[in-house]
């Protein structure tokens, strides 16, 4: 799995958590803070994501990432080949 | 010694197993539209849709707050927008003195843990981090005190059964106590999981039945029945108050007290006693009192402690007291019932008249004008509502039609 599939993982997540935030026009090098997508809502992605992609790992160890391409890349490291 | 200065209620929000508003509550009270269930509708995001005509604002934080919420969250904030809307002018969002959050209840949010606790035997990856927050009942101090416009201050109380009743007495010695100028009494439901559901019904205090009828006062009853509600109510001190269009409502009577007790079990002592007391707070006479709103959750030994107790406080012309128990309708909704009950009471004295006990049969007292199957027109007049706890807690609230009217 690629960073793109991850990255449009997240979109689908961060659209399902965030208040008001339509899919279709997030863009992978959004900001979280432009968006307005405050730090509750960001630790929910987070751990929706290590969940959906069965990392064993703890939320705060894959870091305050600022966008999706970030955290993408974030939880493409964390992955086990 | 002069009566201490009433306290108005202003608004009133409920969500109950009519539906959500005080309308459906009324329809219900008038045995109208009775569901079939005293379990609360399924609430969506989305039925917070609600037009909020005087608060635009207020409604937007109203539909991102219920974002992602189970629906004791909804119902919880579906209610206070009522309530605020009831009680504010339109056109004015903001309130001039300063408001106090009183939520009514604790354990607000078992359905949340008990699924948490599942996730987390699943895998504690499953664990939500947003439980971190909603695991305390204090969470709902954070949400309603963003929902409305102003909220300077606010604790959660809880008493059990009588939480409602309780938080709505302490409310008033608030405002009495001039420490603010409005006091948003909230009630979220308390939903029960199976597993309280269980030891209720294993201590002897729920009732067995598949599809119990809620019967207060009925020679069949045999424990509680579950209900869920929501409810909140603005008060305020008359002094306060520049101009409502609605008639007042006021609040002149409250007592609490304990008996010295962890079990369940009522004291009639007690319980006469809280009642003297909130009549005594009132400047009132039993005699005054025009309609008796019971605790009456329908267990054989909490009713008849109740009826004893009335007796002791009414003597013999306890007999010519309407008394009703609004659990008959709602079921018990736990530490909502007080706030409930007494916004049912509010409508009552609204439209004057008393509700029914739709599943009726043989009254435990013959003679004695506990509601029949039919709700019956009453002169409006002061409203004493009682509210007990298990852990020996006793409360009582004296409400009259309007300020100044006995």
């Amino acid at each position: 799995m690629g960073d793109v599939v991850i990255e449009d993982m997240i979109r689908t997540v961060l659209a399902e958590v965030a208040y008001d935030l339509d899919p279709g026009t997030l863009q992978h090098s959004d900001s979280f803070t432009d968006l307005g997508v405050d730090s509750m809502d960001r630790v929910e992605v987070v751990s929706l994501m290590l969940n959906k992609l069965g990392i064993d790992a703890p939320v705060r160890e894959v870091g305050n990432t600022d966008s999706i391409r970030e955290l993408a890349e974030r939880l493409a490291e964390r992955r086990t080949p | 010694m002069t009566a201490l200065e009433p306290i108005l209620v202003c608004g009133v929000g409920v969500v109950t197993a009519a539906g959500v508003g005080s309308c459906t509550l009324l329809d219900l009270l008038r045995g109208v539209d009775v569901p079939a269930t005293y379990e609360l509708p399924q609430l969506k995001p989305s039925d917070v849709a609600l037009p909020v005509e005087n608060d635009s604002a207020m409604s937007k934080r109203a539909r991102r707050l219920v974002h992602r919420s189970p629906p004791s969250v909804i119902a919880t904030v579906l209610a206070v927008t009522e309530a605020w809307n009831d009680a504010v002018p339109v056109g004015s969002e903001s309130d001039p003195g300063g408001t106090f959050i009183i939520v009514a209840g604790t354990q607000l949010q078992r359905t949340v843990q008990h699924e948490a606790t599942l996730a987390y035997h699943r895998s504690p990856l499953e664990v939500s981090p947003t439980y971190g927050l909603r695991f305390l009942d204090s969470h709902y101090l954070g949400l309603i005190s963003e929902l409305l416009p102003r909220a300077d201050d606010g604790i959660v109380i809880g008493a059990a059964s009588a939480s409602g009743t309780v938080a709505v007495a302490h409310a008033m010695r608030l405002l009495r106590a001039k420490l603010c100028d409005t006091c948003v009494v909230v009630a979220p439901p308390c939903i029960l999981t199976d597993v309280e559901r269980v030891a209720l019904r294993s201590m002897g205090a729920l009732s067995l039945g598949v599809e119990p009828q809620s019967v207060p006062f009925d020679e069949r009853c045999s424990g509680f029945v579950y209900g869920e509600g929501a409810g909140c109510l603005i008060l305020r001190r008359e002094s306060s108050i520049v101009a409502i269009g609605t008639p007042p409502i006021s609040l002149v009577g409250c007592a609490t007290s304990l008996h010295g007790t962890a079990s369940p079990r009522p004291s009639a002592v007690a319980e006469a006693g809280v009642m003297r007391s909130a009549l005594a707070d009132a400047h009132l006479l039993p005699s005054d009192i025009a309609l008796v709103n019971a605790h009456g959750t329908a267990s054989p030994e909490g009713d008849e402690v109740e009826l004893e107790a009335l007796h002791e406080v009414f003597g013999e012309d306890v007999a010519g007291v309407p008394i009703a128990s609004t659990k008959a309708l709602l079921g018990h909704t736990l530490t909502a019932a007080g706030v409930v009950e007494l916004a049912a009471c509010v409508l009552q004295l609204r439209h004057s008249f008393v509700h029914g006990h739709p599943g009726i049969e043989q009254s435990i007292r013959p003679g004695w004008r506990i509601s029949g199957r039919e709700p019956r027109p009453l002169a409006p007049g002061p409203v004493l509502k009682n509210g007990f706890g298990f852990g020996g807690i006793n409360s009582t609230i004296i409400m009259t039609p309007a300020s100044g009217e006995k």
